[in-house]
């Protein structure tokens, strides 16, 4: 791998982190709001 | 290994945003759903779609080539990024209120209920679309310009912009304005992680921090750090004492005067949560803002990344990096231009059925969803064949007439916050602006020399207050305006649904 290693190890962590809250975040809040939606309708 | 590793980047970002958006359909096929997501959004994911939207793809390659050639003048972006989320927190409550009760998915259709004119709804919803429309052309270059770095070019552009093409129009066909939130929720955790760290560690890396940087651009030129007024221009280009104060006006004014902004607020589950949403976006956007703005001022230290075409000269500068650096500032730039084309072709569809079409004919919820979507179809492709022409000098013509948005602020903000205002000021106001702002698009460089450096649109936009005011004042109120007043300030609702925070 060229160029400067550690700003690029810096940065593979600061987008996976970026994807990883995203995601993690983003299908729980999600999830949860259908769960509630689902048992009111039931 | 270099192409192995972009490619495997942009790879595992990209299944991420499908695996976030597909999970998420449609709770049921009606417009309602379709058209502001069911009204059920919080506060963490309007901030999100706010921050997508805002920030495009171009501006890594179009802000990046003013700050080189320019200078600190490109932190306007900032200062009138706060402007515009302070009118919108003005004009968010209101309108939000007014939306649910009577069920106001865009711009158009609140004034159809303000001033009593459909056909200032359908004017409004056509126009709007026409001079926004060609973002979506600067945006599918920008990504085609991306997918082409980061593969090495081993992607063809017009490949590169057909496969961004088929991914967000594919998504809004889905689940419309729905997906589209969900995607910008996603991509606005790009933004604030790996943009700000992108940025800051490449400000440290290659200049040994921002304060070394600055000392270096200062060092090649000092002008590049003094905001060009009567004195300070760019190699005797002087623009005038109003030229920077005149940009961060407009694009105050006009920032959420676009359809794609202005449809967010109709999204939200509640005043509440777009008050929230207000408290915390500008925190984010300002930060954001000032570390990559002060990194494309800085990048001006560094000439020799110009290279044939300063508008690369940023992504030229972090390439030196690494692949790992490539695919970031190249997924920065996807990023960007699929958020905001996502937003700008679902609320475009949008407007087209909800202005154009709704008013005319009678159609089923369902029916006006099915044809949303043909329209996103037809309007995303469309753009994409555009994109692979060479431009007609219409299209950057139109290109110049974003000043035109701005025009419709008086209409919005006084209709808001006047009761005197009625169709027939609405109509001649907006109509005398657009008309002004045209002459000076078509007869004047960006800035007007002969009135110290402002924009031609803020005088049309004088004369349209002007004009607004005065035939308000001569002729009669809308009947029905004070009850829409108390509607816009009492109406407040317990939705029946789930917030999605």
């Amino acid at each position: 791998m060229q160029g400067n290693i550690g700003v690029q190890i810096i940065l593979l962590c600061a987008y996976a982190i970026a994807i990883i809250l995203a995601i993690t975040f983003g299908s729980r809040i999600l999830r949860k709001a259908k769960e509630k939606i689902d048992r009111r309708s039931e | 290994m270099n192409l192995a590793i972009t490619l495997s980047m942009i790879a595992v970002y990209i299944a991420g945003l499908i695996y976030l958006v597909y999970r998420n359909p449609l709770p049921k096929q009606d417009f309602e759903e379709f058209a502001v997501g069911g009204r059920s959004f919080g506060w963490a994911f309007i901030t999100m779609t706010i921050i997508g939207t805002w920030y495009a793809g171009s501006m890594y390659v179009g802000w990046a080539q003013m700050g080189v050639e320019q200078g600190i003048v490109v932190t306007y972006v900032m200062f009138y990024t706060l402007g515009g989320l302070y009118i919108l927190y003005a004009i968010a409550a209101p309108l939000w209120k007014l939306g649910k009760k009577y069920g106001i998915k865009t711009m158009g259709h609140y004034f159809e209920l303000r001033y009593k004119s459909r056909s200032l709804r359908t004017f409004s919803g056509f126009v709007a679309l026409l001079i926004e429309f060609p973002w979506v052309v600067t945006e599918l270059l920008a990504a085609g310009y991306a997918m082409q770095a980061i593969s090495y070019g081993k992607i063809p552009f017009n490949l590169g912009m057909t496969i961004i093409a088929v991914i967000f129009i594919a998504y809004i066909v889905f689940a419309g304005m729905r997906a589209v939130i969900i995607a910008d929720f996603y991509q606005g955790w790009m933004y604030i992680i790996g943009g700000v760290v992108m940025f800051l560690a490449a400000g440290y890396a290659i200049f040994g921090g921002y304060r070394g940087m600055f000392m270096e651009v200062r060092n090649l030129n000092a002008e590049f750090l003094t905001v060009p007024g009567p004195a300070v221009g760019w190699g005797g280009d002087v623009p005038g004492a109003l030229f920077w104060p005149s940009l961060i006006l407009m694009g105050a004014i006009g920032a959420y005067m676009w359809p794609s902004l202005i449809a967010r607020i109709f999204a939200a589950s509640s005043t509440k949560e777009l008050k929230a949403s207000s408290r915390f976006t500008p925190l984010v956007a300002v930060g954001f803002t000032l570390v990559i703005t002060f990194f494309f001022v800085g990048a001006a230290a560094r000439p020799e990344f110009k290279g044939e075409d300063s508008a690369y000269a940023v992504v030229n500068l972090l390439s030196t990096l690494g692949p790992v650096a490539v695919a970031i500032i190249c997924i920065l730039i996807l990023n960007g231009s699929l958020s905001m084309m996502d937003s700008m072709v679902s609320t475009w569809s949008i407007v087209l059925v909800n202005d154009c079409i709704a008013p005319y004919t009678k159609v089923t919820s369902k029916g006006l969803t099915n044809i949303s979507r043909i329209s996103a179809l037809v309007i995303g492709f469309g753009g994409l064949i555009l994109s692979m022409q060479e431009l007609p000098t219409i299209i950057q013509m139109v290109t110049r007439m974003y000043q035109g948005i701005v025009q419709f602020f008086p209409a919005v903000i006084l209709g808001i916050f006047w009761k005197r205002g009625n169709k027939w000021s609405a109509w001649s106001a907006t109509v005398v602006g657009l008309v002004v702002t045209g002459i000076f698009a078509f007869t004047q460089p960006d800035f007007v020399p002969a009135l110290s450096g402002m924009q031609g649109g803020l005088v049309a936009l004088a004369a349209n207050f002007l004009v607004y005011v005065v035939v308000a004042l001569v002729t009669k109120p809308e009947p029905g305006v004070e009850q829409l007043f108390i509607d816009a300030k009492t109406a407040d609702v317990d939705l029946g649904q789930e917030l999605i925070r």
